[in-house]
């Protein structure tokens, strides 16, 4: 990069990070949205993370369950988003790592509050598992030995491991949907590594995780279905940009 | 303190490497707290599952409150969240600001469509893992067929059975049922 693109680029990184921070400006609540509208930027924040912890609370079992409970939220009830952000955000969220309920929430307040809104995000939506989870492992210190809890704890084991074994059937179903050769491949290349190797989890991950992104200098690999691959700029340009949304699932492939 | 700072250090990775949402955090936990370092045995992990599939949060908060809470106390807890929710934070916020600039992240989307394969090769492991301690009991390493417990082998099955034919109920409540009949036999006929 020469030197009057580098002294362009650090003002705009910049400046994008001082648009990070700062909030989208408020929507107005769209027309019949339910509840009374709050008013006020700061009691906003309290509902906000109000919304996020009751939410959290509610949803058993983690996984994917917890979107559609915020989108009914946010966007249905509150207005403050529309359905097409929610998509967008979770789309995002299901690109990084880490459960997507904490994900989207972020994702979420930072649309709506900026920084400020990220953190509440997380405190709202960690705290109530946290919480639970705190009694009921002390719970389980005192009683873990008693018979019956062993027992009822035994009975789980096998229906846990029949629950994963299910999970997994999905996720392959998903993948053969794909009719992707390569990634096909790759599952067999990640099946060996892991049953017939000791190669370290984070290798083979990283190792995936760069074929994959080599796939794309590879023309012939489809993400989704197999489209006509595009034959002019404009057609390319278009395909680059196209809204994360049409990527975002709600597929409960995975709990 | 050490053991804060590997608390810390073991979800920051799972919170660091948990890509595909879901159980695929599953065989990273696994990978730390019990293979690497014994925080909990299998039965426990076992536990620690079935734990949290009954309750509100993903496996990985969850994982973080019972392991920190069990080491360290609520300090413990809060360092392993803590360090579990960072590195999802940064990097998710981090993917938002790619996104507002360049408006797409294809390049994620390439990762994620390799990754799905390790990923799923991954909870199958842990899932035969989690089987085997089923079945043949926390210490066993594989799968012995003579000394399998046939009623958990049962349960099971059934189970399985339940999760792709009924689809239309919470899988929650199969699990529930399943564990307390294999409870009530479990209890009578001795495990």
């Amino acid at each position: 990069m020469n030197k009057s693109e580098k002294t362009e680029v650090k003002p705009l990184a910049r400046k994008v990070r001082k648009k990070m921070a700062e909030p989208m400006p408020a929507k107005e609540p769209t027309a019949g949205a339910g509840q009374a509208q709050e008013s006020g930027k700061t009691k906003s924040l309290l509902v906000f993370f109000l919304s996020c912890f009751k939410i959290s609370a509610v949803t058993f079992g983690g996984g994917y369950v917890i979107v559609p409970l915020q989108k009914r939220r946010f966007a249905d009830e509150l207005g403050w988003l529309d359905e097409e952000e929610v998509l967008d955000l979770v789309a995002l969220a299901q690109s990084a790592p880490g459960p997507v309920a904490i994900n989207a929430s972020v994702l979420m307040g930072q649309r709506l509050f900026g920084l400020k809104g990220a953190i509440l995000a997380v405190l709202g939506t960690v705290l109530p598992p946290l919480m639970i989870l705190s009694l009921i492992s002390l719970f389980y210190q005192a009683f873990s030995a008693n018979r019956l809890v062993r027992a009822f704890l035994k009975g789980m084991q096998a229906s846990v491991a029949a629950l994963i074994f299910s999970a997994i059937w999905d996720m392959t179903a998903g993948v053969l949907k794909k009719r992707s050769l390569y990634q096909l491949a790759l599952l067999i290349l990640a099946l060996v590594l892991v049953f017939l190797t000791e190669v370290n989890i984070v290798l083979i991950l990283l190792l995936c995780a760069l074929l994959g992104w080599l796939s794309l200098f590879m023309k012939t690999v489809p993400t989704e279905e197999a489209r006509p691959q595009p034959t002019t700029k404009a057609d390319q340009d278009k395909n680059d940009t196209k809204p994360l949304s049409s990527c975002a699932s709600f597929d409960k492939e995975e709990r | 303190m050490l053991l804060l700072l590997e608390l810390f250090w073991s979800f920051f990775q799972v919170g660091l490497f948990g890509f595909g949402g879901g159980y695929a955090a599953l065989p990273l936990i696994q990978n730390q707290i019990v293979d690497l370092h014994h925080w909990l045995n299998p039965e426990e992990f076992s536990d620690l599952i079935t734990i949290s599939q009954m309750t509100p949060g993903p496996i990985a908060i969850n994982s973080a409150t019972f392991v920190g809470l069990r080491m360290a106390g609520l300090p413990g807890a809060l360092i392993a969240t803590l360090g579990n929710v960072l590195p999802c934070f940064i990097i998710v916020l981090g993917l938002a600001w790619i996104y507002k600039i360049y408006a797409n992240v294809e390049f994620m989307k390439r990762i994620l469509f390799g990754l799905r394969p390790a990923i799923i090769a991954l909870i199958a492991s842990a899932g035969v893992s989690i089987l085997i301690t089923a079945l043949n009991g926390a210490e066993a390493t594989s799968l012995n067929l003579d000394s399998m417990n046939l009623i958990s082998l049962l349960l099971f099955l059934l189970s399985f059975l339940g999760y792709r034919l009924l689809k239309k109920i919470d899988p929650t409540w199969i699990m529930l049922l399943m564990g307390i009949a294999g409870g009530i036999i479990f209890y009578f006929t001795g495990f």
